[in-house]
């Protein structure tokens, strides 16, 4: 290469940087100013931690349109999978004040990972700028139809030990079957290895596992069909779609120290699937967001179009949802350290 | 390409250049050099893995350990087998068969006969690319490294240079942009 | 069965379900050619626009689209050797080195129309597994798959050609990679170097895309001819696409066998297709007549990953339609589909809801033959670019291999992890050591140990003793030996052909 094309070469390379560089600031400044909303007629980045397919992506793909009616902007929804949810959420921390960014969140598995103190948490969920929640997901425990335990009684009273199926420590199946257990002081083993929880329940209707764990809204098709039994439902309120399922706190422990356990773990199922923004956001922007959430969660036709994939939402204003937060984070000792065990 | 190239003395034109003369003298079989290099790398590596593996728990350490002991184990073998094969003369057969392998244009000829000066320049466009990608973007980088690229590598005319470049802009923007929405690299500054 | 067969096919030719199916098919097309841009993210995409629609209407639009990538990604296999998908990897082996011969008209002949056969058997699989699909989906388990990932690895001897040591030495570099990440027992973090990157592994899209495309690219960088340089002046006509299906007629047992192992192993949960090609690829080679030919330019091979590549697809949708348990990334999105569709999979599917799984049968056919019948008429064209100058294609192929990396999961570190990949995949050629088994090795290393650990805490030291594993060891032991006995009959007539050949 010639010194000359050499110098040309940087110039341009120079000139296009800086045009797109004052591109951008020129948008920023217009809207900024002019509208003062922060995210009208803007890209919005709605990060999905996992996959496309599952039912974060499910949840973030149908209300990335609504939320982009009501807030004017162009939502636009981003899987960055990667460590269970860790790397994404990492990153919605690590992300500025500026950053046109929201986060849907699981925050029964974040919330966890940050209490037993995990590897890989490098974020304090009650820091991020909480928008609200989407949806509870409280985990279900199923069984297989003809299997050897037929109700969670059955399965608090086995002296055998029950084999529950899952994919890997610190994922969600994992942790609920290790609470449970702690709560009932039943036997459990924990076989992980699973490639994904479709496997897990395979392993379960084959007979080759007593039980499965996962949100009652993977669970439903499986149970309507037949192939599964949902004996148990980590919450205090039944689930709509499954008004059989008994739910936990029907169950009382022996102990007291099982009966505090359950209250922590009813509580920390309640989170459910948050949405978040990066910390430290600018009073007037989460207003913003928030009243968009609202908007876009209050349109009849975003509900029905999720009930019709059997994907309700159950929503929390963004307040209620910060204070829920905060009161689980803020967990006895014992629940933190039967949680440390599913990690 | 008039400059004088500080890298090498050679004054050989853009492109594969003729064969170099390190692997022509055939007459007697050499130490495989590269193969031996390579194995011993890799015995490294699947040494300090072993090692690695040895403070993780039965369960976790379990295959990690019969892996990298293997690859060891191999490495070494075939070390020495090379080695020893290095000491023995070679038979007529090889020789014919390592001659009549490369077939000109050849992804292996190309690779083992291109000049120092043709790798590091095609080592430095690419490079230049995959930073400028992560720097400025995909939308800033198609279009400039295109734009470049034709011009001064491929010395295709300015007009055809800028058409490519502005077709790649226009093609990406539509694409990703405008119809799918997809996320694409974007720079620093965005 | 009949009619229920009969009655399915009406309803996926009225009018507007054929539509969708096409638009479909359309859009399958091009996500197909470009690498990286998969099924499973253009599926989860598209999939709000199914709200409102039949669900035979959803599936010939989802599916239509989802047969048709792994189709179309051979053709950006065969032509550039960089591969359109991470299961199209086996295609580019043979089907770039022909293009590179002058014969891309001949290889694209071959694989697409590979590739629609495939894809008849896989339905027809599909079809015939109906009445048995529960049990056979239940009998097999961990220990089953793990066997099978022991049958895939043994092909790693078969795919290293006459360098045995150094194809085992990178298989043994491939499940040193495979290992990375979390491990499934007790959560440690291994070999992730303290990135959480790292923590579910080394991606797969990324990888394959710059071990085999990444060489290619810089190949075209240092020689500046066009890919089809060997073959001297640009011909006026491209022909020879009628030879490839005559190749690939000529070589039916190659189809027949590719079909089957695709069918089977796609099945299976968590293997799938970017296992089953290189599978259907070592076993076409161990049979072939010619086995010296593979990786120069084989047309065998070529027919082996266009077939196993589409008859897959009607395999993987057996789990899933059966018990709602997704075979692989893509089918867990179609099981959304199912949802939105407001059917359950499982039993029903199988009874009252027959004519949607039935129609899905034809989907996979009709999609798969308009995708060829497409890609005919646009094959001339696309051959001609592997005749224009090299280096002009550089900006665009570059642009792929970058793009292709970054939308496996939108992170920077993909385009790493390419990069990486490709300096490896250059080091293989350029000091030739083969770059399959490491690929092989890297695919089937974290399953097999998953399944141990798991066929182990399920039942002990007892899995050893179901009788499907032991059938899967006579069939391990055959793959061995059958080769090994054919080397022996050749090497008892002097036969010094066989020794002329490259290593």
């Amino acid at each position: 290469m010639s010194h000359r094309s050499m110098t040309a070469l940087r110039r341009t390379g120079g000139a296009a940087v800086l045009v797109a560089a004052l591109a951008a600031c020129g948008q920023n400044a217009d809207a900024g100013a002019e509208a003062g909303k922060y995210y009208e007629g803007e890209n919005l980045d709605f990060v999905v931690p996992y996959d496309a397919g599952g039912g974060y992506d499910v949840y973030a793909r149908a209300l990335a349109p609504y939320l982009g009616e009501c807030l004017g902007a162009e939502v636009v929804v981003r899987n960055e999978p990667g460590a269970g949810s860790l790397l994404a959420t990492n990153s919605t921390a690590n992300a500025g004040p500026d950053e046109r960014r929201i986060q849907i969140t699981n925050s029964v598995g974040t919330a966890s990972a940050q209490i037993a103190g995990a590897d890989g948490v490098m974020f304090d969920m009650s820091e991020f700028s909480i928008i609200g929640r989407v949806a509870t997901a409280p985990d279900t425990v199923a069984v297989a139809s003809d299997g050897r335990l037929s109700s969670f009684q059955d399965m608090i009273d086995s002296e055998e030990t029950v084999r529950f199926a899952a994919t890997g420590p610190g994922s969600n199946e994992y942790i609920a079957a290790s609470v449970l257990s702690a709560i009932y002081g039943f036997p459990i083993e924990v076989v992980t290895g699973f490639g994904g929880s479709g496997e897990a329940r395979l392993a379960v209707i084959a007979g080759n596992a007593d039980a499965h764990a996962s949100t009652w809204d993977s669970v439903l098709g499986p149970v309507e069909s037949g192939e599964v039994e949902a004996i148990v439902v980590a919450s205090d309120e039944p689930v709509e779609l499954l008004p059989d399922m008994p739910v936990v706190t029907d169950f009382v422990p022996e102990t007291d120290e099982g009966k505090e356990l359950l209250d922590d773990l009813v509580d920390l199922e309640t989170l459910g699937r948050g949405l978040v923004a990066p910390p430290g956001l600018p009073e007037e922007r989460l207003a913003e967001l928030r009243e968009g959430f609202e908007c876009a969660t209050s349109n009849e036709e975003l509900i029905a179009e999720l009930d019709q994939q059997q994907r309700p939402i159950d929503v929390l204003t963004g307040d209620e949802y910060a204070e829920l937060l905060e009161s689980v984070l803020d967990t006895s000792p014992e629940f933190a350290a039967v949680l440390e065990e599913s990690f | 390409m008039t400059t004088p190239e500080p890298r090498t003395g050679t004054t050989v034109p853009a492109g594969t250049a003729p064969p170099a003369p390190a692997p022509e003298p055939r007459a007697r079989r050499q130490l495989p050099t590269a193969d031996i290099v390579l194995s011993l790398v890799l015995a490294a590596l699947f040494a300090n893995a072993f090692w690695t593996a040895m403070e993780w728990s039965v369960k976790a350490g379990l295959f990690p350990r019969m892996v990298t002991g293997l690859g060891v184990l191999l490495t070494l073998l075939h070390v020495a087998v090379l080695l020893l094969k290095a000491r023995t003369p070679v038979p007529v057969v090889e020789k014919r068969v390592d001659a009549d392998d490369e077939a000109e244009g050849d992804v292996e000829y190309v690779f083992a006969h291109a000049g120092g000066r043709a790798w590091a320049r095609s080592l430095a466009w690419i490079a230049a690319f995959f930073v400028g990608l992560y720097v400025v973007g995909l939308f800033v980088i198609a279009p400039l490294f295109a734009l470049t690229y034709l011009r001064f590598s491929v010395r295709t005319s300015w007009v055809f240079s800028v058409a490519y470049a502005a077709a790649t802009f226009a093609v990406l923007y539509l694409a990703f942009e405008v119809a799918l929405q997809l996320p694409v690299p974007p720079g620093l500054f965005l | 069965m009949g009619e229920a067969l009969l009655d399915s096919l009406s309803q996926v030719l009225q009018l507007q379900t054929l539509g969708l199916m096409l638009l479909g098919v359309a859009i399958g097309f091009v996500v197909g050619i470009l690498p990286g841009l998969g099924g499973p993210v253009t599926l989860a995409l598209m999939l709000p626009f199914t709200f409102g629609m039949e669900p035979v209407q959803a599936f010939a639009f989802l599916l239509g689209m989802l047969v048709v990538t792994s189709t179309t990604g051979d053709i950006t296999s065969v032509l550039f050797g960089i591969p359109g998908e991470a299961t199209s990897a086996a295609a580019t082996l043979d089907g770039y080195p022909l293009t590179r011969r002058g014969q891309g008209g001949r290889a694209l002949g071959a694989v697409l129309f590979s590739s629609a056969l495939g894809s008849v058997f896989g339905a027809l699989v599909l079809a015939a597994m109906v009445p048995v699909i529960r049990p056979v989906v239940l009998a097999l388990s961990a220990p089953e798959f793990f066997m099978l990932t022991l049958v895939g690895l043994t092909f790693v001897v078969a795919l290293s050609g006459k360098k045995v040591v150094k194809g085992l030495i990178m298989a043994c570099l491939g499940l040193l990679v495979a290992l990375i990440g979390i491990d499934s027992q007790e959560g440690i973090a291994r070999y992730t170097m303290d990135q959480i990157y790292l923590w579910d592994g080394i991606p797969l899209v990324p990888l394959v895309v710059g071990l085999f495309g990444g060489a290619e690219v810089l190949q075209l960088m240092l020689s500046r001819s066009s890919i089809a340089g060997g073959a001297g002046a640009v011909p006026k006509k491209i022909t020879g696409i009628g030879e490839g299906i005559r190749d690939t007629l000529r070589h039916w047992p190659v189809v027949l066998r590719a079909s089957g192992i695709g069918s089977t192993i796609g099945m299976i949960p968590g293997l799938g297709g970017s296992v089953a090609q290189f599978i259907a690829y070592g076993q076409a080679r161990q049979s072939s007549k010619n086995p010296e030919l593979f990786g120069k330019g084989a047309i065998d091979g070529v027919i082996a990953s266009g077939a196993v590549n589409n008859a897959k697809d009607g395999g993987s949708l057996v789990p899933t339609i059966a018990f709602g348990i997704p075979g692989g990334a893509a089918t867990a999105v179609l099981l959304s589909a199912f949802l939105i569709a407001g059917l359950d999979p499982g039993p029903e599917m199988l009874t009252t809801e027959l004519d949607v799984t039935y129609s899905m049968v034809w989907i996979v056919v009709l999609a798969n033959f308009v995708a060829v019948a497409a890609a005919f008429a646009f094959l001339r064209p696309l051959t001609r670019l592997t005749f224009i100058s090299g280096p002009l294609l550089v900006p665009f192929l570059l642009l792929l291999l970058g793009l292709g990396a970054y939308s496996s999961s939108n992170s920077f570190g993909d385009v790493l992890v390419m990069l990486v990949a490709a300096a490896i995949g250059v080091a293989c050629i350029r000091w030739d050591w083969p770059r399959v088994p490491f690929l092989l090795a890297v695919v089937l290393g974290g399953i097999a140990e998953r399944y141990l650990f798991v066929s182990y805490s399920l039942f002990g030291w007892d899995w050893l003793l179901r009788p499907t594993v032991i059938g899967l060891a006579v069939v391990l032991l055959l793959v061995f030996l059958v080769p090994t006995l054919r080397r022996r009959r050749v090497q008892a007539q002097p036969a010094p052909v066989a020794e002329e050949v490259r290593s």
